[in-house]
C-alpha cells in the first residue's frame, strides 16, 4: 500500500468521523428531542423559539457540509491519490492540523449557542425557592486517581523525553511545547475546577443528570490532557528524526482521537433516553 | 442531604442557611466529621453570593457546629448534635432580660438603658475597648 493511499483513508475517515458521522449522530439527537419533548409541553427546555433552534441545527448542519467539501476538494486537488507525490504530503502536515481545527468550529458554535442557552435559562427562571446537596464534589469521586496521575506523568514525561532529544538544552521547539503543553493542562485545570464547584448552567437539571455530566466531562479532560502530551511530544519527535511524512498521519489519529474522546464519549456516557425531561416541564399544565 | 432556602422568605439568607445545617445535625442527616461542600461549590448551587454563606459558615463555626481544616475542607463538628440545640438568640434574649430587670429595680429608666446599651454597642463610653456580644 502506497503512503499516499494510507493517508487518503486516514484523513478520509477523519473527514466522515468528525465531520459525517458524530455531526449525524448530533442531529437526531436533536431532533429527538424536538419530537419527544416538544416546546408546548417543555417550555423550559426552550427559553428561545424552537425556530431560532431549527436555524442553528441547519447551521450546524451546513457548516460540516462545507467542511466535507472543502476535505474532499482539498484532497483530491492535493493529488494524494496518486503515487508518486509522497514529498508533497511532507509539507500539508500543518494543514491537516488546521483542518482537524476548522472541523471542530461548529462543535465549538454549538457550545457557545448552549452557553447563551443556559443564560437565557436561568434569565427565565423564577422560582424562588433554591435547593442544593450538602455533599462536596471532589475530583476523585469523579475520576479515577491512577488516570489523573496518568495525565500528571504523561505531562511531566513527555517534556522530559522532548528535553532529553534535545539533549538537555532549551532549543526554542522545547520551550514552545512546555508552554503549550502548561496553558492547554491549566485551561483544563480551569474548567474541571468550574464544573465541579462553579455556577449551575441548567438551573433545571437533575442532580443525577448533572453527576454524571461532570463525570463525563472530567473524564474527557483527563484523556485529552494525555491525548495533548503525546501528541505534541510526538509532533517533536517526528520532526527530530525526519519521519515528517508519518507526521499527517499522526495528526490526522490525534484529531480522530479527540473526537472520539470527547464527542464520541459524550454519545456513548450520556444517552438522551435517559436524561431526566420532566424537570424542564410546563408547571402550570397538570400531569 | 439536600437544602432548600427561599429567596423570598423575611428570615435573612444566611440565617435560613445556619438553621438548616443544624437542622440537619439535629435530624441525624448529617452526622459529625462529614465533609460539608465548599463556600464556592454551595454558593454557586444555590445561585448565591459567596459572602451569604461564607458569613452562614463563620456563624456555624462560632457555634462548634462545624470545624473547618485547613485545605481539607470544612467538617461537621464532633460536639456539633448538642451544639446545634443552642440557640444563641433565646440566650441572648433571656441575658438581656436578666440586665433590665435588674437595672430597672436599681431606678435606671428605660432611656438610660437604651443610651447605655448603645454606648456600650459602639464601645463609646470606654474609648479603645471592643464589647463583643
Amino acid at each position: 500500500m502506497s503512503f499516499n493511499l494510507l493517508f487518503f483513508i486516514v484523513f478520509l475517515s477523519q473527514l466522515l468521523l468528525i465531520s459525517y458521522y458524530y455531526p449525524k449522530q448530533i442531529l437526531n439527537r436533536i431532533n429527538f428531542v424536538l419530537k419527544k419533548y416538544p416546546p408546548d409541553s417543555y417550555p423550559k427546555l426552550y427559553p428561545e423559539s424552537a425556530t431560532k433552534l431549527n436555524i442553528g441545527r441547519r447551521v450546524f448542519q451546513g457548516l460540516n457540509l462545507i467542511i466535507i467539501i472543502i476535505g474532499l476538494t482539498a484532497m483530491f486537488s492535493s493529488g494524494v491519490l496518486s503515487s508518486d507525490n509522497e514529498t508533497k504530503l511532507v509539507n500539508i502536515d500543518d494543514l491537516i492540523l488546521l483542518f482537524g481545527m476548522l472541523q471542530f468550529l461548529p462543535f465549538l458554535l454549538m457550545e457557545i449557542a448552549g452557553f447563551k442557552q443556559f443564560k437565557l435559562m436561568r434569565k427565565s427562571d423564577l422560582r424562588t425557592s433554591r435547593t442544593a446537596e450538602l455533599i462536596p464534589r471532589r475530583l476523585f469521586d469523579f475520576v479515577y486517581p491512577v488516570l489523573v496521575w496518568t495525565a500528571v506523568l504523561m505531562f511531566a514525561g513527555s517534556l522530559l523525553f522532548v528535553f532529553y532529544i534535545h539533549e538537555f538544552t532549551l532549543t526554542p521547539d522545547f520551550i514552545t511545547m512546555a508552554i503549550s503543553l502548561s496553558l492547554c493542562n491549566t485551561l483544563f485545570i480551569g474548567l474541571t475546577i468550574f464544573n465541579l464547584s462553579g455556577k449551575t448552567l441548567d438551573p433545571y437539571q437533575s442532580k443525577k443528570d448533572r453527576i454524571k455530566q461532570i463525570e463525563f466531562t472530567v473524564r474527557s479532560f483527563v484523556f485529552i490532557s494525555i491525548f495533548v502530551s503525546i501528541f505534541m511530544a510526538g509532533t517533536i519527535a517526528f520532526k527530530k528524526f525526519e519521519l515528517d511524512q508519518y507526521q499527517i498521519i499522526f495528526n490526522s489519529f490525534y484529531w480522530q482521537l479527540i473526537a472520539i474522546f470527547s464527542i464520541g464519549a459524550m454519545l456513548k456516557k450520556i444517552k438522551v433516553e435517559d436524561i431526566d425531561f420532566d424537570v424542564y416541564k410546563d408547571d402550570k399544565k397538570p400531569g | 442531604m439536600e437544602i432548600t432556602i427561599n429567596i423570598d422568605d423575611p428570615v435573612p439568607l444566611f440565617s435560613q442557611l445556619v438553621q438548616q445545617i443544624k437542622m440537619a445535625v439535629i435530624n441525624k442527616k448529617i452526622s459529625p466529621g462529614d465533609a460539608l461542600p465548599s463556600i464556592r461549590q454551595l454558593a454557586n448551587d444555590l445561585a448565591l453570593n459567596s459572602k451569604t454563606v461564607a458569613k452562614a459558615y463563620r456563624l456555624l463555626e462560632r457555634d462548634s457546629v462545624i470545624q473547618t481544616k485547613g485545605y481539607r475542607g470544612t467538617f461537621i463538628h464532633p460536639d456539633a448534635v448538642v451544639n446545634s440545640t443552642i440557640d444563641l438568640n433565646e440566650w441572648i434574649f433571656t441575658k438581656l432580660n436578666e440586665t433590665i430587670s435588674t437595672l430597672r429595680e436599681s431606678g435606671v429608666t428605660d432611656s438610660e438603658i437604651r443610651i447605655a446599651f448603645n454606648n456600650a454597642l459602639t464601645g463609646r463610653h470606654n474609648q479603645g475597648e471592643k464589647h463583643v456580644i
